[in-house]
């Protein structure tokens, strides 16, 4: 690009001055006349001739033209265009950005799942702020996770603030009452407490029940005489024998933190993984901090934490207590029946193999009742069976 | 830029623009005389005399050159 300088050549023979110009070939873009000079705007080589040839002349270089001009009013007032660079990035970036997050409910549980959600999918205080699109794919995310809860969730932004505005999905907790049912032992023990919603408790506390035994009847009897069904509903909670047998071995892995972290920018495509930095951690955990996104590319911030592992050996009690812990994590498996456990005693225990094998003996309190469904005999029936039983004994 | 193609183009050894009080002379071979009533250019074949009031020189490169005033008469010498 060319560059013009605008320059003062002062002289009271103007047209001699423009006479030399033409003989030494300057090219001049715009001439000037002043009282006691020629203001001229002539190319930066040109002027190196005019200072060679011309050395009688007294010349003042005035300014700068076009593209030079306004990069050198950008260099005198740096500071000022810094500043409003600075400005703009941070208008930009305090407008797109997410200073508070508000779950309207007052359910603090389901506040609790849609916070969570929405940590998972970036929407944090000081995060940026995401598109229309994307929050409504964000919303059918968690819609989508909560079938059972969420009836209805909007996210509006107000200003630096999310607002995420939730409807419960209230179901109608109704039992099916179309058939009958008995209430069934589906394990064998000793009753502690009987509670009897629907039906006839036909079990009390301290007896025995086998499996299969009906616990709390559906047919409603007077006299002997099956006066109702219904499907009968309640708990039934019992002392459970159980014996475990279980392994557990004695040697593990410790993993530990040394403490040296080390920052990393990974950029997250849609197909794949782009780790910035190379890595200088062989053995690291690695925590994902999501910074911004462009269009479907993320960008996160990659704590590196090192670790080494160590290979350890449990003591015997140790190793015990982590066995029963186990057994106790497979007895809670269904909550709604568990209870507790009210008593545990190891029969056995060897060392076999770097394992520690145990036998335990375990009462647990558990709700033992399933339903069971049955079919009421109706009177015809009754009746069609009589006359057949008649006839067979005569035949 | 445009008016080099131009004459490369069209081949031709000058070109003399009249608008009001201004000329515009383009492949002149150089400037014999300059004062604010007369200024005298040699082109390739004559000498053109412009003659005039107040005339000054706006504009001057290597071939070509822009003049401004009053101007009373041009003349091909």
């Amino acid at each position: 690009m060319k560059r013009f300088l605008k320059v003062k050549i002062k002289t009271l023979k103007k047209t001699e001055l423009l006479m030399k110009l033409n003989k030494i070939g300057a090219n001049i873009r715009d001439i000037s006349y002043d009282r006691d000079g020629v203001i001229i705007e002539v190319l930066s080589s040109d002027l190196k001739k005019i200072k060679k040839y011309l050395l009688s002349y007294k010349l003042e270089i005035l300014d700068e033209t076009g593209v030079y001009k306004v990069l050198k009013n950008i260099r005198i007032n740096s500071l000022t265009v810094v500043a409003i660079i600075f400005g703009l990035i941070l208008f930009l970036i305090l407008n797109n950005l997410t200073i508070k997050v508000n779950i309207v409910h007052q359910d603090s549980e389901l506040r609790e799942i849609i916070e969570e959600d929405l940590k998972k999918y970036g929407v944090v205080p000081l995060s940026f702020k995401k598109s229309y699109q994307e929050y409504e794919e964000i919303i059918a995310k968690i819609k989508e996770a909560h079938k059972d809860k969420i009836e209805w969730l909007e996210i509006d932004v107000e200003g630096m603030d999310v607002y995420v505005r939730v409807e419960e999905r209230i179901i109608n907790d109704y039992q099916e009452t179309t058939g009958f049912c008995h209430i069934v032992a589906n394990k064998s023990g000793i009753v502690t407490r009987v509670l009897t919603q629907k039906g006839v408790a036909l079990v009390t506390i301290n007896d025995f029940v086998n499996k299969g035994d009906i616990l709390i009847s559906g047919e409603v009897k007077l006299n002997e005489e099956v006066k109702n069904d219904v499907c009968a509903a309640g708990e039934v909670i019992a002392e459970v024998w159980y014996k475990v047998k279980t392994s557990y071995p004695l040697e593990y892995v410790d993993i530990k933190e040394t403490g040296k972290t080390r920052f990393n920018l990974m950029v997250k495509s849609p197909n794949a993984e782009y780790v910035i930095l190379k890595s200088r951690v062989d053995k690291k955990l690695v925590q994902n901090k999501l910074l911004f996104h462009v269009g479907k590319w993320e960008v996160y911030l990659q704590k590196e934490s090192e670790i080494v592992s160590v290979n350890k050996r449990y003591g015997e009690e140790e190793a015990l207590n982590k066995a029963l812990e186990k057994i106790r994590e497979k007895l809670m498996i269904d909550p709604e029946k568990f209870r507790e456990i009210i008593k545990e005693k190891v029969l056995q225990k060897s060392v076999n193999n770097d394992n520690l094998d145990i036998d335990v003996f375990m009462v647990v309190l558990e709700d033992i009742g399933v339903k069971k469904n049955y079919t009421k005999e109706t009177e015809s029936d009754t009746s069609d069976s009589k006359n057949n039983g008649d006839n067979n004994t005569s035949d | 830029m445009v008016k080099n193609l131009e004459n490369f183009l069209k081949d031709q050894d000058y070109y003399i623009d009249m608008y009001k009080n201004t000329l515009h002379v383009f492949n002149y071979e150089d400037l014999i005389n300059l004062t604010d009533k007369e200024i005298k250019l040699k082109l390739k074949d004559f000498t053109l005399e412009i003659k005039g009031e107040n005339l000054i020189v706006k504009a001057m490169e290597a071939r070509e050159i822009l003049i401004k005033g009053k101007i009373f008469e041009v003349k091909f010498n």
